[in-house]
């Protein structure tokens, strides 16, 4: 019983961090048809952020850890979108018609972030102190301080997503370049403007995915390798460019690893989740949402 | 038709070949021989990943089929206690067999899916050879997989003790590659190979079964890839899932794409200065992604047909300048 | 001028084809005959290319079938339909860019290839026969359509013209029985719209069946022994150029649109 509700727990956490992920890669993708293979870089960036601004506190202005946390949390969106919206401005926005040489180019600029955290912070696992005391009890179960933020924090980040993409003008805007790019240039919208901030909230939503998992298990240079490749399933069962499919594939892959993680083994997860991904692309490759092409 | 050029070229190309033949003889320390081998290796890999580039798409799986001849050939050593030299040609027939009926379902998907597919694929047998221990070995993979046996040439015993004959044959599979890559570019198979990523609507229009080029294209690929897996399962005599990932198949295509993929010298260009820089710079080791991501970004930014193209683009930018 | 009629060669029966809730194409009939040139017209978005897309497998239909000659092809591949003998052309300049128009020709020669990956490959003294002989067919195409002094030009840098002429001429190569030309004067001056419809006459002398859709009226009606005009989808009359210009639902469709 303990089981099931831990399993329980950990699917939900795991899935909101798979739909912030999904979240950035559906923008990016859905708004300037970019594959971002990097994207988990920058999740790994903002986890590494995170780190430096509240545990090797850069930049800090000393308080309560949580404060601090929450400041830290912060910086490192910033900081990841700001590296992000460069990388698109000066290489991605080159490339922007030769779909191949975009994949060509994300893979690239993968290894660059990989090997650059490698060199900048080391091989070994960074640690983070707790910013959190203390637990919330859930019958037998007791759930950290870290992952209750998490929890609390991706549902609230996704909440202030929708509520930008589908009330703000520049949400309109950007869902407006997403529909036509042409259309959206004749309406007087900047298109390079919006690309970036596209782009800037994507590579954001992902480094604070990294940022909230770095409490619960640790930073290091290669943990944006296998949560990518998670979160393009959960893009692809909700069709690439759907905010709304991102949200529900993101639960049903994180529901699944969760389960399939603790009665079978990750391997067997990993195997379930490939296998899944492999069967959407055959029979519907446009997932739940998408729209063809 | 630029036949002085070619000419000139080809003959390069011999001498080249003949020099790497004499080279074991100059040449006698094992680790420069082992790079040798395995830029011989890695261009057979990264040609075979230049057959699907051609068609137009961006093959994640290749490393895998790689991984399918390496774990094939050496449980058919193994358990079955075949020679190597039936062992390598199966594994390279294995590979294609498999790729075959894998290739038609996920071929007709387009640019960005397919890629994710061939990666969930490679994945997907990542996971398998990491479970089945019993089959496969489990994470450390096969190991004490046995050397080529002994053969008879010309009088000559030639026992697979050393890398010599190790590298003999590496470079006699690479020549055989080539020769092959090289007589499909020219071949009508390979004209139309080559349409199809133009215009696959004109190419149905004319009466290219489109899906059949496309899949032969990725069953030669995979053929090779199959090949290069059991000799190198051979060489280093074990099997290791982790020498099988997309990130290995991620190396083959930006190989190809910064030798340049319009020709076959391409990607071997691609390989031996990648690789041989990569060696150069062992020290500085773990700035190399960077470095190689970078070169990648430049060349597809600045010189695109790869670097096999920058004469031609150095001449043209210099011709212009003359007033 | 008019053929005497032979048979049927494309018949479109109860044709439909619906887009979500739009109907492009409503129950069409059209019969082609044999060395006729049958014109199809309408105005813009009437759902003439939509019949080009059906009849040559690059769409499927909701509703209805076409045959050819004797066989049934409503739901075939445009590859099969192509070795068939149906051959089309198209509205934009789809052409291999980044092929010479040489290379470009070679590739609508694909059906008359007649060797398979073994014999292309190990390229004995025969199969370098068929090639040669597939290189002067190619080559007699490239002068059929007055094309033979940018043999070596990539198509990508050819005037829009020549590019339409070689469309034309990629689609012949295969030696069709009934060829499609989907708006072949598109965007061309007066003197590229004579050169034209002087090589469909040629095409048509040569025995093939044509069926074309176009826009100006001068070309349809100098060209066409049959024309149909499609609105919203929908047949409204069928007829010969004479009886087609009289028809007072032809000229309200156009209302009164002038080429």
């Amino acid at each position: 019983m303990e089981m099931l509700i831990q399993t329980l727990v950990n699917g939900v956490m795991g899935s909101l961090i798979l739909i912030l992920i999904a979240s950035g890669l559906c923008l990016i993708f859905g708004i300037m048809h970019i594959v971002n293979f990097a994207h988990g870089e920058f999740y790994m960036l903002g986890g590494f952020g995170a780190w430096l601004f509240f545990d090797r506190q850069l930049l800090s202005f000393g308080g309560p850890p949580t404060l601090r946390y929450l400041w830290a949390i912060i910086l490192s969106m910033i900081f990841v979108a700001f590296l992000g919206i460069i990388v698109e401005k000066y290489i991605f926005r080159r490339f922007r018609d030769d779909l191949k040489a975009t994949i060509i180019v994300a893979f690239g600029i993968m290894m660059i972030l990989q090997a650059s955290a490698l060199v900048g912070f080391g091989a070994t696992d960074k640690a983070f102190g707790s910013p959190f005391s203390g637990y919330l009890s859930l019958g037998a179960i007791a759930i950290s301080g870290e992952r209750f933020a998490a929890i609390v924090c991706g549902v609230v980040i996704i909440i202030l997503m929708y509520f930008f993409i589908l009330r703000t003008r520049l949400g309109k805007a950007m869902r407006a370049v997403a529909q036509d790019t042409e259309a959206a240039l004749v309406q007087g919208i900047n298109i390079n403007v919006i690309f970036s901030l596209c782009m800037g909230i994507g590579c954001a939503l992902a480094a604070v995915g990294g940022a909230l998992v770095g409490p619960i298990f640790y930073v290091n240079a290669y943990m944006g390798v296998e949560p990518i490749m998670k979160a393009f399933v959960v893009v692809i069962l909700g069709g690439l460019g759907s905010l709304p499919g991102a949200i529900l594939g993101g639960f049903i892959i994180g529901m699944t690893e969760s389960f399939v993680t603790t009665y079978l083994g990750s391997h067997m997860a990993m195997l379930a989740v490939f296998l899944l991904l492999i069967a959407i692309l055959i029979f519907k490759p446009t997932g739940f949402f998408g729209h063809e092409e | 038709m630029k036949n002085k050029s070619f000419g000139f070229k080809a003959a390069l190309v011999a001498l080249i070949i003949v020099l790497c033949f004499l080279a074991p003889l100059v040449v006698k320390d094992p680790y420069l021989l082992h790079i040798a081998i395995t830029i011989f290796i890695w261009s057979v890999l990264t040609l075979g990943i230049r057959t699907t580039l051609i068609i137009g798409h961006l093959n994640a799986a290749q490393a895998s089929f790689m991984g399918m001849g390496a774990y094939f050939s050496a449980l058919l050593a193994m358990k079955l206690k075949l020679s190597f030299w039936i062992c390598l040609p199966a594994a390279g027939l294995g590979a294609a067999l498999l790729s075959l009926p894998l290739g038609y379902p996920i071929l007709r998907l387009k640019g960005a899916y397919f890629v994710m597919i061939t990666f969930a694929i490679t994945e997907v047998f990542r996971h398998i050879w990491m479970m089945w221990k019993s089959l496969f070995g489990g994470p450390q993979g096969l190991l004490g997989i046995p050397r080529p046996g002994k053969i008879e040439l010309a009088g000559l015993t030639i026992a697979f003790t050393s890398k010599v004959p190790f590298y003999y044959l590496a470079l006699i599979l690479l020549l055989l590659t080539l020769l092959i890559m090289y007589r499909l570019d020219r071949s009508r198979m390979g004209l139309t190979m080559r349409a199809i990523p133009q215009t696959e609507l004109l190419a149905e229009s004319v009466g290219v079964p489109v899906i059949r080029y496309k899949v032969m294209a990725f069953v030669i690929g995979s053929f090779f890839a199959g090949l290069a897996g059991s000799f190198w399962a051979h060489y280093f005599t074990y099997a290791s899932p982790w020498d099988f990932t997309w990130m290995n198949s991620q190396y083959m295509l930006m190989y190809a794409v910064i030798g340049g993929m319009g020709t076959v010298l391409g990607p071997i260009i691609g390989c031996v200065v990648m690789l041989g820089l990569d060696e150069l710079f062992r020290p500085f080791k773990q700035y190399m992604p960077i470095f190689m991501g970078a070169v990648l970004i430049i060349v597809l930014l600045y010189v695109p047909g790869g670097l096999i193209a920058l004469p031609q683009r150095l001449r043209a930018t210099f011709s212009r300048r003359k007033p | 001028m008019t053929e005497k009629n032979g048979d049927a060669l494309l018949k479109i029966d109860g044709l439909t084809k619906l887009f979500g809730g739009l109907a492009a194409v409503q129950k069409f009939n059209l019969h082609v005959l044999e060395g006729q040139i049958q014109g199809l017209i309408g105005p813009n978005g009437a759902g003439k290319t939509t019949v080009f897309n059906l009849a040559s497998g690059v769409l499927k239909p909701t509703r209805g079938q076409i045959f050819f000659g004797d066989h049934e092809i409503t739901r075939l591949a445009p590859n099969r339909i192509a070795s068939m003998g149906l051959v089309r052309t198209f509205q934009a300049n789809v052409l291999f860019q980044d092929f010479t128009v040489m290379e470009n020709m070679l590739l609508g020669c694909h059906l008359h290839t007649g060797f398979g990956f073994w014999r292309d490959m190990l390229n004995g003294p025969a199969t370098r026969r068929k090639k040669a002989a597939i290189q002067q067919k190619a080559d007699e195409m490239v002068q059929f359509v007055g094309l033979e002094n940018y043999r070596a030009e990539t198509a990508k840098n050819l005037a829009h013209g020549h590019q339409r002429a070689l469309g034309v001429g990629v689609a012949l190569a295969s030696d069709p029985k009934l060829l499609m030309l989907d708006e072949p004067v598109s965007g061309m001056n007066l003197e590229e719209k004579e050169s034209m419809m002087q090589l469909i006459s040629r095409i048509r002398d040569k025995g093939i069946t044509v069926l074309v859709v176009e826009h100006d009226m001068k070309v349809v009606m100098g060209l066409c022994d049959r024309i149909a005009v499609l609105n919203f989808g929908n047949k409204i009359a069928e007829g010969t150029p004479q009886e087609i210009q009289d028809n007072p639902e032809v000229i309200e469709a156009y209302l009164g649109v002038e080429q």
